[in-house]
């Protein structure tokens, strides 16, 4: 009997220590406490003005647009003559450049790109993975 | 002895002139870059340097290719050499 009443005594400090004093966050407060940190990549066709270039097994790529959010590796399909630009928070933008044979067989070999990009006014360069298929 | 400069041959998605010089600026200060093995993630490139760099690199001008058309840019970005001309053996780009 005794030790009933005191589990039932503990149980009511307790609730007063952890429950009785819990404040209400308001949604908007707790939205504004932690601000949306997800950066917004590039998605779909890029429509910026791009070009290509190999020049002493250096392979460059220079992207006239500010993606959004930072170029994570690159990849090529031949056979759609498509470079993919997949960036960290998961978008992907895609860039339609047709290389010609002697190209293609020559940036197979490549494993790294260098990207460059316009980052407000400002020119970046990415050294990143680069794959082939 | 000066070595012979050559005309590297360059993709482009445009034939806008304007952005073709950006373009040149920026691959020309890319393949400047000496510490490229060094490089962890990004670098800002400086892109002031256009006709040091064309010079060091031995690099005299850039052909773009562009769908049917193609266009020279001078490496020093001094002058154009050459308007747009038709290039028939050209494949189809997309871009």
């Amino acid at each position: 009997m005794a030790q009933n009443f005191i589990t039932y005594i503990k149980k009511f400090f307790t609730f007063c220590l952890y429950f009785g004093k819990r404040k209400k966050v308001d949604k908007a407060q707790a939205k504004k406490a932690s601000p949306n940190l997800q950066l917004n990549g590039t998605d779909g066709p890029l429509n910026a003005g791009a070009s290509f270039v190999r020049h002493n097994g250096r392979t460059i790529l220079v992207v006239m647009k500010d993606l959004g959010d930072v170029p994570s590796w690159i990849e090529y399909d031949t056979a759609l003559g498509q470079f993919s630009i997949v960036q960290n928070g998961g978008s992907v933008a895609y860039l339609k450049l047709f290389l010609q044979d002697e190209d293609q067989i020559a940036v197979k070999d490549d494993s790294r790109i260098l990207l460059v990009t316009k980052v407000q006014e400002q020119q970046v360069m990415h050294h990143l993975q680069f794959v082939v298929r | 002895m000066n070595e012979p400069k050559q005309q590297l041959v360059a993709y482009s998605t445009t034939t806008d002139e304007a952005v073709l010089d950006k373009l040149t600026e920026g691959m020309l200060a890319a393949l400047a870059l000496q510490n490229i093995p060094e490089l962890n993630e990004s670098t800002s490139l400086g892109v002031d340097g256009r006709t040091a760099n064309a010079e060091a690199l031995g690099i005299s001008s850039f052909l773009f290719k562009n769908d049917a058309d193609s266009i020279i840019v001078a490496a020093d970005g001094r002058k154009v050499e050459a308007t747009s001309h038709k290039v028939d053996s050209t494949p189809k780009f997309d871009g």
